[in-house]
């Protein structure tokens, strides 16, 4: 009898590559250059899945590629059985039995025409299951990696402005961060804007309810002016559909999308609250306005028990927006 | 592979169980895990009735630490404890495995428990870091 398809799937999102994958696998290893990585994804004792990407000016043979691929299996095991599955959506593969009989590891390439990359996915699953036909068909590559706009892993779903590319992950066991400028190559990133999305789960714990506090340790030495207004419109907000913690009042443009239940009003800390401050470096650069200066913004998400911040770092002749940036909390990345 | 290592399997069915000699006492918020020291043999003579030596060590331990603590009962295995702490704080089970595996080892280290399993195998943990609960010398 064919293994079930697990009902709940997360989607994830992350350099141009959407996928859905079921929700108790989570990523191990994860690449941030455009031209060559992987995601890897393991469930709570082994490897499950891997995807890798791979930037082709010219179009590879795919089928040139699996047959080396299937020889040099053959080469270590002579024995070995290596079938071609029929696989859906273009994709080409072949299936192997792993050694304990128990599990089949599948290998599926794909050359995508219009991102010029070639996308391989590597799934250990059980035999005749029709996990690989799902997680292929759901699998859709959204453009170029360098041009990728939306990152939706590691419980951050964000959507980030156009000049932005992911340069930096800082990836901890509830604290995830993802780090963008808009110059990758550039030899000094410092100099460029940055924009920081941060998520620290467990808020229980450690979060009092002051977000200050959680903005001060961004520049401990440098004088934060502290936005009110959002807390201010706090009770229109509090009723409104969505409810919780809908940032968009924060800073114009800015928009933290929520599928929270509405919270008390009694919680200000769902509602956001920004702050400004120069960035410290040399007086000079501050009597001739060559300084930087800093955008954030905070704000905590009880439904998903994490605490959001946002850090846009910029030049202060064109100081840093939040404008079309979307972070969105609350629905925890499920979907059916 | 080392001679010892145990594979996660093995790892997560393991079960946490307290040292039967640890002595709890609460103090304010902090509940402090008292464990007996064993004395070397040259301490436990004359020496010991002239110098002023503990016989027990504290661990003090903060709200965290005590709920994980208290969920080592020694009939739950690793799994339910991090699927129940994961659940609890709205952790990925890896992140909860690993926050909750580094306090164990913490405890595990001071003697205060041991993790039961299949395998006489000295439990493996990750170096990583996160927001572990606080386990300090008294």
């Amino acid at each position: 009898m064919p293994a079930l398809i697990p009902e709940v799937m997360r989607e994830i999102e992350w350099l141009g590559v959407r996928l859905g994958v079921p929700a108790d696998w989570e990523i191990v290893r994860h690449g941030i250059s455009p031209r060559k990585g992987s995601l890897v994804f393991a469930d709570r004792t082994r490897q499950r899945l891997q995807v890798t990407w791979t930037a082709c000016t010219k179009r590879p043979d795919v089928a040139r590629l699996l047959a080396d691929h299937r020889a040099k299996q053959r080469e270590q095991d002579p024995d070995l059985v290596v079938t071609t599955p029929v696989l859906p959506a273009g994709w080409r593969g072949m299936q192997r039995r792993q050694d304990d009989g128990h599990h089949t590891l599948t290998r599926a390439a794909r050359y995508d025409v219009k991102a010029s990359r070639l996308i391989e996915v590597v799934l250990d699953d059980e035999p005749d299951s029709d996990l690989i036909d799902d997680l292929l068909n759901r699998l859709v590559v959204t453009g170029p990696a360098d041009e990728a706009r939306r990152f939706c892993a590691f419980g951050l779903d964000v959507t980030i402005p156009a000049e932005y590319q992911l340069v930096g992950t800082d990836i901890q066991p509830a604290d995830a961060a993802l780090r963008f400028s808009s110059h990758r190559d550039a030899k000094e990133p410092e100099k460029h804007p940055t924009l920081t999305v941060r998520r620290r789960a467990m808020a229980d714990v450690w979060f009092d309810g002051n977000l200050r506090r959680v903005l001060k340790p961004y520049a401990p030495r440098a004088v934060m002016n502290f936005d009110e207004e959002a807390e201010a419109i706090l009770p229109s907000l509090a009723g409104g559909a969505g409810g919780a913690c809908r940032a968009t009042a924060a800073a114009p443009g800015f928009n933290a999308d929520t599928h929270s239940p509405p919270t008390p009003p009694d919680n200000p800390s769902a509602y956001p609250l920004t702050a400004t401050w120069n960035v410290p470096g040399p007086r000079y650069q501050r009597l001739l306005n060559l300084h930087r200066v800093a955008l954030a913004c905070a704000w905590h998400c009880p439904d998903e028990n994490a605490v959001y911040e946002v850090v846009a770092i910029g030049p202060a002749k064109s100081p840093p927006t939040l404008e079309q940036l979307r972070v969105t909390c609350g629905q925890g990345g499920e979907r059916r | 592979m080392k001679p010892n290592a145990v594979n996660i399997t093995q790892l997560l069915a393991a079960v946490p169980t307290r040292n039967a000699a640890v002595r709890e006492e609460q103090r304010g918020e902090a509940l402090v895990l008292f464990v007996p020291i064993r004395r070397r043999w040259w301490l436990r003579g004359p020496l010991s009735w002239c110098l002023p030596l503990r016989g027990e060590k504290g661990v003090a331990l903060d709200a965290l630490g005590q709920e994980v603590w208290r969920a080592c009962d020694g009939q739950r295995d690793l799994e339910a404890l991090v699927e129940a702490f994961a659940q609890r704080h709205r952790l990925g089970f890896h992140e909860a495995r690993l926050t909750v595996m580094r306090f164990l080892r913490m405890l595990a280290q001071r003697n205060l428990l041991v993790l039961v399993g299949t395998s006489a195998a000295a439990a493996a943990t990750e170096e990583d870091g996160g927001v572990v609960p606080k386990a300090v010398v008294a």
